[in-house]
């Protein structure tokens, strides 16, 4: 029978038959209404759970094997060091790879006024991260001004030296100044030669600049203001320490050798951007840049501020949040004590931007002052020996971020093949308990469609029934078994498309009325979606065959009985 | 007449199983000649429309041979009886079996939806067939808003949309007033004279049968008589039934046309066994 045929006498059929048909297409409708509208909604929770904003899937974290956790991880065979890292970068699936390192010691931190209106104490915990691959890098802002945002290593730009807890720390049998904690470079002017100077605190080589704080012009090193071509003084001095600050901003000018000095007592001694590190070395210090990752202002603006009174953080005030600075108390800690037999460190660290690269709950900053202070607080020998060495050797993890996330069942091949395991975060455990609910809620909607089917299966032994003598005067014009049985699916097949359709159409609007309720009269909270359903082309493409199959089956045996059916006998039935 | 068309070699049929087994035919053996038109008359139940359906291939359980110009319907599975049926022979009821949710050219050409064979403009062609039997106008109308008489010649536009080569037509009059009845019946006795079309009519009316070459008498699933009717009654002489319901009343008259004037079988016809009139076949 040729097509065009079977589809002339399917649609008389249809036509007659709409009654009982729209009857029995409303199981199958309100099925594939359930299914479309739960499979879509599980799709875009996990959609939106998988952003990029969110939990990224393609951001995994390479950490040893559980199990070696338990052990003393100095004694991993594979541990993850910059090899490693070179190793994984290099893989093609491969976008970006960056080691992090764990703060490992306890912190606290206090400060906030300007922002709170009091200080706060919070215990924090923190990472380092390489500063090259947060630059440019798009999921970073810092309020707009990008290029202000300077997140390095400023101890390693500005203070070449060692830092040392005594001195078998420092080279050359230079002392370990107790009160720096940073190697001594010199004990007199002698020692630097003619352009610079001893530091009398910090023991360091300073150019040997002169400076004159009462006079208001910045003058040069014979004592003379500089003055432009016309004779006038060329710039007119806005800080006493100005003529210091061409040296660095972290030098102040010494008023009573009038000579420049990084050595301060208050913050306000030292630069912009810089703080007096009062409670051990009394120099200046540029403060420690800091990134947050968005989850944690996420988490400050849902259940924080709102708790507190104090108001959330939006793109107008996100630049005030980002100037915060804080005292950061390292090794100490409310909750587990103080370091083991070190001196805690104070550092002022400075809020400068807001990356998904940032540790979700606490600060993350240059790898180079993590590796420092973890060498710091790690137990050493009686000859100075760190005991150790894997504190600040080996990182705690190598972030890795996949070109594509196809990408990550190979990638996570090639890292058991290495003998490394990813971490378990929070993207995959969403993920699975989203996709669990999902499939639960589909079976239920499978169910649906599923017991319509069984009713269709009843329609149409009915229709047959009624249709028996219709089938046998079909039978006597030429109509054999196989055309019979085509006819019925075919009308099922159209019933069970049509019924899909409706369905998908009522799943869809269902969806948008969920949606239109979410944006009028949900109230705010983290990463409030704008839709919290994926209605993608496979899921329209398999609830249509979903409908039209389970339609099909559902006539499969009355169409069976129906071909089967002898013309005579079905013809003496009128 | 030609060569044999049909010839039917020991039937039997049974209906039913086990104890409730009952034959309705015994051992018929019957050969028709193309061209030929043969009515089979019997009481109710005397297994006429069983015999009729064993013909069309429309019921298959039965035993013994049938063979339709010379195809043995034994060797042939579903699909191509499927196709005998519907390029090949042309079915009427009493009952008309007329699809009520189809209008009359759609159901006319019903066979062509199951013909395998390229055809187009088929509501042409419906029309050319509905105007034969004299139902032109009525080519847009519902079979529910016809009388009797059209209803039937409606499903005679219907079996002779395929040009089949075989009609078999049970209990045609059965549902319809005499005039009208006769009108249908001479409709029969024209196509079979002027298409050639092999026609089986089966009826309880011997008045109406005697339009045919040779008329077999079923009695208890057996052939009781078999008859040459050596002056077939015409009911009308036009080939064309014009719908008015009009007739031959001279020829339709039963009382001139009885089964008298049908006289036994005499002489040597091709394809058929001389049998003195009630001889059993």
């Amino acid at each position: 029978m040729k097509t065009d045929k079977l589809a002339r006498i399917v649609s008389q059929n249809m036509r007659r038959n709409m009654g009982h048909m729209a009857l029995s297409a409303i199981g199958i409708i309100a099925g594939i209404a359930a299914f479309s509208f739960f499979l879509a909604l599980g799709l875009g929770v996990r959609h939106w759970v998988h952003s990029d904003n969110f939990l990224p899937l393609t951001k995994l974290e390479v950490i040893p094997p559980k199990k070696s956790l338990e052990k003393d991880p100095s004694k991993l065979k594979t541990p993850i060091n910059d090899a490693l890292v070179t190793q994984i970068r290099n893989r093609k699936e491969v976008r970006d790879a960056y080691p992090k390192m764990r703060f490992a010691f306890p912190g606290m931190g206090h400060g906030g006024k300007g922002l709170f209106g009091h200080d706060i104490h919070i215990e924090f915990i923190g990472d380092g991260i390489d500063p090259h691959l947060v630059k440019d890098h798009k999921g970073f802002s810092c309020g707009g001004k990008q290029k202000d945002c300077a997140f390095k290593d400023w101890w390693a730009i500005e203070q070449p030296k060692h830092q040392c807890r005594d001195n078998h720390d420092c080279p050359s049998a230079k002392p370990c100044l107790a009160t720096t904690h940073s190697c001594a470079q010199c004990s007199c002017d002698a020692d630097c030669g003619k352009a610079n100077t001893c530091d009398p605190i910090t023991k360091i080589c300073i150019p040997a600049l002169k400076c004159w704080p009462n006079d208001p012009y910045i003058r040069n090193q014979a004592g003379k203001i500089v003055k432009d071509e016309f004779g006038r003084p060329a710039h007119k001095k806005g800080h006493k320490d100005a003529d210091c600050w061409r040296i660095s901003s972290r030098f102040r000018c010494d008023t009573t050798r009038n000579r420049c000095t990084n050595a301060c007592v208050y913050d306000d001694q030292c630069g912009p951007g810089y703080y007096c590190d009062k409670g051990l070395t009394h120099t200046c210090y540029r403060a420690i840049p800091a990134l947050v990752s968005q989850y944690l202002i996420e988490l400050y603006n849902g259940s924080v501020a709102p708790g507190r009174g104090w108001s959330q953080i939006d793109d107008k005030t996100v630049s005030q949040f980002l100037g915060l600075t804080f005292t950061a108390e390292l090794g100490e800690s409310v909750i587990g004590g103080a370091a083991i037999n070190v001196k805690s460190l104070q550092r002022r660290i400075q809020l400068i931007g807001i990356s998904d690269r940032a540790i979700p709950l606490g600060v993350t900053v240059p790898i180079g002052y993590v590796k420092r202070w973890n060498k710091y607080f790690s137990r050493k020998d009686a000859h100075g020996v760190s005991l150790e060495p894997f504190k600040f050797k080996h990182y705690t993890s190598v972030v890795v971020w996949l070109k594509d996330k196809s990408k990550v069942s190979s990638f996570t091949r090639f890292i058991k093949k290495l003998g490394f395991e990813l971490s378990d975060n929070k993207a995959e455990t969403v993920g699975l308990l989203i996709t669990i609910v999902t499939i639960l809620l589909s079976i239920v909607s499978a169910f649906i469609v599923l017991i319509s089917a069984i009713n269709i299966s009843h329609t149409y032994y009915m229709l047959i029934s009624e249709r028996r003598w219709e089938i046998g005067v079909m039978r006597a014009v030429g109509a054999s078994r196989w055309d019979i049985r085509n006819i019925i699916l075919g009308e099922a097949a159209v019933l069970g498309l049509a019924s899909g359709i409706a369905g998908l159409a009522t799943g869809i609007g269902l969806a948008r009325l969920v949606d239109v309720i979410n944006q009028k009269w949900v109230p705010y909270f983290p990463f409030k979606p704008h839709t919290y359903f994926h209605f993608s082309w496979w899921l329209i493409l398999f609830s249509l065959a979903f409908a039209t199959l389970f339609c099909v089956a559902g006539a499969f045996l009355p169409a069976n009985r129906a071909a089967r059916m002898e013309p005579a006998d079905a013809l003496t039935v009128h | 007449m030609n060569k044999d068309c049909i010839s039917l070699q020991g039937i039997n049929k049974f209906y039913g199983s086990g104890q409730a087994r009952q034959q309705v035919l015994f051992d018929v053996s019957l050969d028709i000649p193309c061209g030929e038109l043969l009515s089979i008359v019997g009481t109710s139940g005397s297994g006429k429309s069983t015999l009729l359906n064993i013909i069309g291939g429309l019921d298959r359980n039965y035993e013994g041979t049938v063979l339709i110009q010379n195809a043995n319907y034994a060797n042939m599975d579903d699909a191509q009886l499927a196709r005998l049926r519907n390029e090949n022979i042309g079915f009427i009821f009493q009952a008309f079996n007329l699809l009520d949710h189809l209008t009359c050219w759609e159901n006319v050409c019903l066979p062509a939806l199951f013909d395998r064979r390229h055809q187009s403009a088929l509501r042409e062609h419906a029309t050319e067939v509905l105007d034969r039997v004299g139902l032109s106008g009525k080519t847009d109308a519902r079979p529910s808003n016809l009388s009797g008489g059209q209803k039937q010649r409606i499903a005679i536009a219907r079996a002779l949309f395929n040009h089949p080569t075989i009609m078999l037509c049970d209990e045609p009059t059965g549902n319809l007033d005499s005039d009208t009845g006769r009108q249908i019946i001479q409709l029969f006795r024209d196509l079979n004279e002027h298409d050639g079309i092999t026609l089986i009519l089966v009826t309880h009316e011997n008045r109406l049968s005697q339009v045919a070459h040779r008329i077999v008498q079923i009695e208890d699933g057996r052939i009781a008589s078999e008859q040459i009717n050596t002056h077939p009654i015409r009911l009308e002489s036009s080939g064309h039934i014009d719908g008015t319901d009009e007739v031959d009343q001279e020829h339709a008259d039963p009382e001139k046309n009885a089964p008298n004037a049908a006289a036994p079988i005499t002489g040597d016809r091709s394809g058929h066994q001389e049998a003195e009139p009630g001889s059993k076949t």
